[in-house]
């Protein structure tokens, strides 16, 4: 018998960190200063704060159970009917991140690099790599994960460079509008943070278990800080009045920096970025085919994952996604991440104390 | 095993689907332009002009320019597909020159909408108010110089070494353009015998043009937006009672460092007040009048101050006649007045007309030199 | 072979002409057959040329004639290892890997001397993995030498033999060499498992094992180190890892090891660390050049060449001006051109071969260019991608890298530079699920271990590595005590 697969402290929080950063980025500085001005980097600080919560709470149900990932969960506390009913919800809530994770990336490289290249085969290439990424343990896909994450790391200091251009001035006044903008500015970066339920399928092959709820808080502050920094940066570039004519002021922003021997920095950026967007796609996939493999009571899940592959593939050529298609499923996307990110893990807390109660009761009446 | 083969042949399948619909234009089949003109000519048609390399080792010359009557820039790009050998790419633009006669039509801006919408294209190219037809820019071919965009191009940029001059790329501009708390300003060129630049040429909210300032005035007010990169020589008459013939005697020069520039803002009896602090080092590097320095370092030291002073009030007034504010008083009118400035916003010009601006120079003076 | 079967007879005659049965058609095989003083006589077999003729007229048929006291059962031979047996099928293998055996007239048993003496080289220079600074003294096709090179590096009892033996005609003898009290016994077992499960006619050479033994046999990486230096060999030894050798084969295999393993040579033990650092990231960056710089340059030239500086893309446009070709075909000219020129430098003799550089560096070099056949720009390309795949000191490796740049060419021809990162991703997501022996292949960088990173792309002093690296799961994990020089006040 082989040693039970698993991963370490650091491994576990980049795979969290991971899977929250994808295409948000680059639109989030606009979304935040649609609604608060240049005060929105607060409302990632208080997104950050909330999103912890949960994570934690998505640890607090585990710990009570720490052999068995969600799925075996819901089997276990519900039985094999009902069960399978929760275990669908996830399937859907997984297939339909990947799947617009993998559209809104399929359309960014479209319309920076690839305008006359048909959907089908930009698709294809995200797929093939996510396919023999996402067919292995996810003890493999987390050290992918970390290892794209240490290559990576360089790209932070590019933030620097536009900032010599930046007027600090833009900043101020602080809370110009007052606090209501800020918080009504939390809610669109929800999309922007959900991820962390990763948590619910992984617990079990964390060495040690003592250090869930500090990776959760790591995993969540290395996004906090890429958001922070990115969002300010932009800020501080652009002025207030011009970042919402950007699409993109992330990468509009990426444009002007230039080095000697290279121009256009953007469009390595954006290239090189997709790495950083396939550590979010991989494990979504892997996710989506665990779940669904389990549904249907198989324990090999590369079959589904070669399945994804060829549907989304399949798809993508039906319906040719635009870019209002993909805002309309990210929203959806967002609302499923609402239920199984912030609203199960609640549930699930309230449940499992509730049967933990139950036979205490009975036994000291 | 069937897993691999199965997406093999789904790959295998999609590439079949697909098979040569690449675009791909290899470089030595596109027509770069490297300089772009916009103006307007004299029956008021928009004219767009481009200057390209020509590759082939067979053409006498290495520069092909156009000329085309066109309504916007994406239009003229077609018309200039049907005049070049390659396909027209403005992808690496160095310099667009903006017609004099172009800046008094109402709306040219958003000319440059794709820039911006087209993501392959440049934003880094360099904006330059020609005063004067930009025909006789682009069709200017000197026999000592390299080739026009090169030309250009390295004459801003070094020029801004310098601080002689500004340097507003299309980036730049769409930002001045759209921010309410200032106004745009551009590179300015002429061509008489030679191409010269004339310093900074200044442009209301609207992108009109409305008056050009020196270079030793871009000096001065690339201090006031804290732009305080490079070097700043400056030469100021002293009043020191020499003669002022062919040589002016009273002649003295020294190069700015180290200068800082705090501005703050504050709204009371129905204006915005605005407090400029400037500080810096000087060190001198000519002097032509015979007292020494010696003795009167510290009254020395003040008396440029002094001079400084009013050459940066002179030229606040300045602009504070001609209602433009290319320094950006107006940022700092709504980091420190947010209420004021919310009402104020719409007509910012306006208010900045009724401002005090009040400026305190402090330098100091570091060094004289090698020689008293 | 049934005739093999069966065990010896009593009686001398009987088994002269048993042998004879096995061997037909086997001229070189010289039954001597000789009558002792005490009258008893006795027959000496062997194969010419797979023996050692001093020791056969020295050490048996000297001893033999001049033999004066003959007990029952002993041999009056004077050679070392003697074994006797009775079996028919042991005699035959005996014979046929250079033993000689020995019948005598009223025993039913046959003595096998070890008189082996075959056809072999001198021990050379390493002639692929040459180094300044390390031994040199390579591996030869003999078992027993390459073995007794590793020991003279680690003479210690825990250095522990594993002998197995693969080929149903070769009869190839495998030995595993590791440190019993540091290695990792899973992976031993694994390792023999694997070469157990091997079935062939013949091992021949060492990469044939190497193909059975690996991983993923559909991966372009070499998933077992193939070396033919002793002290490297002895060095991974060290670090927990095993050492195969094969017998006949000039190299022996190491497992289980790392992405990085291969970007390592002896030398950089042995130079000063910071230099040995510097060449280390050069070899790293050199991989980076062998392996995209063609790819890049294509996707930029065809797609996005807006990322260019624009002085450039003049020079580049003038230079491409007059060459018919797509650069992807342009490319793909140049590269095969090449590798056949390498080809052709290898299996030519050596004044040849660099002729053969010559003519070619010069056809490329200057006649393609001035033919318009190609661009000087990508002539340079072309040659810095070669120069830099020949850094990498592991020759699989190098060559693993010299094959992957054309699928990378293509994928940036059909997609530029998204194509390039696509195909990236699917490298590093296979190097990152590669396993060697069940071992991450990607360590110490995936999964990541900050302890091991101080020999695998930099190389720390030596006195701060003081543990083994995990990546083979030793069992001890100290390796040196506190070496720190009180020199450096650091």
């Amino acid at each position: 018998m082989k040693k039970k697969p698993v991963f370490t402290f650091l491994q576990f929080s980049l795979l969290v960190h991971s899977m929250q950063v994808g295409t948000g980025i680059l639109s989030l500085p606009r979304q935040l200063a649609e609604i608060a001005g240049t005060d929105g980097w607060i409302s990632i600080l208080l997104a950050w704060g909330l999103n912890v919560c949960f994570g934690i709470i998505m640890v607090l149900v585990m710990q009570q159970y720490p052999n068995d990932t969600l799925p075996d969960l819901f089997m276990r506390l519900f039985g094999k009917v009902i069960g399978r009913v929760f275990v669908l919800l996830l399937v859907v809530h997984f297939v339909f991140f990947s799947w617009s994770v993998l559209v809104n990336a399929m359309l960014y490289i479209q319309a920076w690099f690839l305008p006359l290249m048909p959907m089908t085969m930009i698709m294809m290439l995200f797929v093939v790599p996510a396919y023999m990424m996402a067919r292995h343990h996810i003890v493999a896909i987390a050290r992918y994960c970390e290892f794209v994450f240490f290559l990576s790391l360089w790209m932070g200091f590019v933030f620097i460079i536009p900032l010599r251009e930046g007027q600090f001035v833009h900043m101020l006044p602080l809370i110009k509008e007052g606090w209501l903008p800020i918080f009504k500015a939390v809610n669109s970066t929800t999309f922007s943070f959900i991820g962390f339920e990763i948590i619910f399928l992984v617990y079990p092959f964390l060495n040690r278990k003592e250090l869930a709820i500090p990776g959760v808080l790591l995993g969540n502050t290395f996004t906090l800080l890429l958001y922070l920094a990115s969002t300010i940066v932009c800020f501080v570039y652009f002025s207030p009045d011009e970042i919402t004519q950007y699409n993109q002021p992330f990468l509009s922003l990426l444009k002007v920096v230039e080095f000697r021997f290279l121009e256009r920095f953007d469009i390595i950026f954006l290239a090189l970025y997709l790495f950083v967007v396939s550590t979010a796609w991989v494990p979504y996939i892997y996710s989506a085919a665990y779940c669904s493999s389990h549904l249907l009571g198989s324990s090999n899940h590369s079959m589904h994952v070669l399945l994804f592959s060829v549907a989304s593939l399949v798809i993508v050529t039906i319906i040719q996604p635009s870019w209002n298609q993909s805002e309309l499923w990210k929203t959806w996307a967002g609302y499923s991440g609402l239920m199984v990110a912030y609203t199960l893990p609640v549930l699930l807390l309230l449940y499992v104390k509730l049967i933990k109660l139950v036979p205490r009761k009975e036994v000291h009446p | 095993m069937i897993n691999r083969w199965l997406l093999l042949l789904v790959c295998l399948f999609t590439l079949s689907t697909v098979s040569g619909c690449f675009e791909q234009h290899s470089i030595e089949n596109l027509t770069i332009s490297m300089l772009v003109g916009i103006d307007v000519n004299e029956n008021g048609q928009l004219i767009i002009s481009q200057s390209s390399p020509v590759f082939s080792t067979e053409a006498k010359e290495n520069e092909e320019d156009y000329e085309v009557i066109s309504n916007s820039m994406r239009s003229a790009r077609d018309r200039f597909d049907t005049l070049t050998l390659g396909l027209t790419s403005s992808n690496k633009a160095q310099v667009i020159l903006i017609g004099k006669e172009l800046t008094k039509v109402n709306g040219w801006q958003s000319l440059i909408d794709v820039f911006f919408r087209d993501s392959r294209n440049t934003v880094s190219a360099r904006m330059v108010y020609v005063d004067g037809p930009v025909s006789e820019i682009i069709n200017f071919k000197p026999k000592d110089k390299p080739r026009l965009p090169f030309h250009l191009s390295k004459l801003i940029d070094t020029a801004l070494k310098r601080n002689d001059t500004t340097r507003t790329t299309i980036q730049d501009f769409h930002r001045q353009l759209h921010e309410k708390g200032n106004t745009p300003s551009l590179t300015a060129m002429r061509k008489e015998k030679d191409i010269i630049l004339l310093g900074t040429a200044l442009l209301n909210q609207q992108a009109g043009f409305v008056m050009n300032v020196t270079p030793g005035e871009t000096k001065l007010l690339y201090i006031l937006e804290n732009k305080t990169r490079g070097e700043f020589p400056y030469t100021l008459i002293m009043p020191m009672n020499e003669s002022e013939g062919i040589i002016n005697k009273n002649i003295l020069s020294f190069n700015m460092q180290k200068i800082k520039t705090k501005i703050k803002a504050s709204y009371s009896d129905g204006k915005f007040k605005f407090n400029v602090h400037i500080k810096g080092q000087i060190y001198l590097t000519e002097k032509l009048f015979n007292k020494g320095i010696r003795d009167s370092f510290d009254e020395l030291e003040q008396k440029i101050s002094k001079l400084m002073k009013r050459d940066f009030t002179k030229l606040v007034t300045k602009l504070q006649r001609a209602a433009i504010d290319p320094a950006g008083f107006g940022m700092y009118a709504r980091a420190y007045a947010y209420p004021e400035w919310k009402k104020a916003e719409k007509n910012w010009t306006d208010a900045f007309k009724e401002a005090d601006v009040n400026v305190n120079v402090n330098f100091k003076l570091i060094g004289v030199g090698a020689i008293e | 072979m049934a005739s093999s079967g069966g065990t010896v007879h009593e009686q001398l005659q009987h088994n002269i002409s048993q042998l004879q049965t096995i061997f037909t058609l086997a001229p070189d095989l010289v039954i001597r057959s000789m009558d002792t003083e005490q009258g008893a006589s006795a027959v000496v077999a062997y194969f010419e040329g797979l023996v050692d003729m001093n020791s056969i007229n020295n050490d048996v048929l000297r001893p033999f004639f001049h033999s004066i006291h003959n007990q029952e059962g002993v041999v009056p031979v004077t050679v070392g290892n003697i074994k006797n047996t009775t079996k028919w099928s042991e005699i035959e293998h005996g014979l046929l890997i250079g033993k000689s055996v020995v019948f005598m007239e009223g025993q039913a048993k046959a003595f096998l001397l070890d008189t082996s003496g075959w056809p072999q080289r001198a021990i050379e220079d390493p002639q692929i993995e040459a180094s300044i600074k390390g031994a040199h003294q390579g591996f030869v096709e003999t078992a027993q030498l390459n073995i007794a090179l590793i020991r003279r590096y680690i003479p210690n009892r825990e250095l522990k033999i594993t002998e197995l033996t693969v080929g149903a005609r070769g009869k190839t003898s495998i030995s595993i060499m590791y440190l019993q009290d540091v290695a990792d016994p899973e992976i031993l077992t694994e390792l023999v498992e694997r070469i157990g499960k091997v079935d062939v006619d013949a091992i021949i050479n060492t990469g044939e094992l190497a193909e059975f033994v690996e991983d993923r046999s559909f991966s372009p990486f070499p998933q077992l180190l193939m070396t033919e230096r002793p002290d490297s060999a002895a060095s991974h030894i060290l670090q927990g890892r095993f050492v195969i050798v094969v017998d006949r084969s000039p190299s022996v295999l190491i497992a289980p090891v790392t992405f990085v393993a291969f970007f390592q040579s002896v030398d950089d033990y042995s130079m000063r660390w910071s230099i040995a650092t510097f060449i280390r990231l050069l070899r790293m960056f050199a991989f980076m050049i062998a392996l995209f710089l063609p790819s890049i340059y294509i996707s930029f030239l065809t797609f996005n060449f807006e990322v260019i500086p624009i002085q450039l893309v003049l020079s580049i446009a003038e230079s491409r001006e007059k060459v018919p070709f797509h650069p992807f075909l342009e490319a793909v000219m140049m590269e095969i051109t090449l590798e056949m020129m390498r080809e052709a430098g290898i299996r030519l003799p050596a004044p040849i071969g660099q002729t053969v550089g010559l003519v070619g560096g010069i056809i490329i070099g200057q006649t393609a260019v001035q033919a318009g056949i190609v661009s000087n720009i990508m002539v340079i390309v072309v040659s810095v991608t070669a120069i830099a795949s020949f850094i990498i000191p592991n020759y699989d490796m190098g060559a693993a890298i010299r094959f992957l740049r054309f699928p990378m060419m293509l994928l940036a021809f059909m997609f530029g530079i998204v194509g390039l990162v696509s195909g990236a991703m699917m490298l590093v997501s296979h190097i990152t699920a590669l396993t060697s022996l069940g071992a991450p292949y990607g360590s110490p960088l995936s999964p990541l271990k900050f302890s091991d990173l101080k020999d695998a792309f930099v190389r720390l002093p030596l006195w701060k590595m003081s543990s083994r690296p995990t990546n083979a799961m030793p069992k001890q994990s100290k390796r040196q005590g506190n070496n720190k020089p009180d020199g450096d006040a650091s």
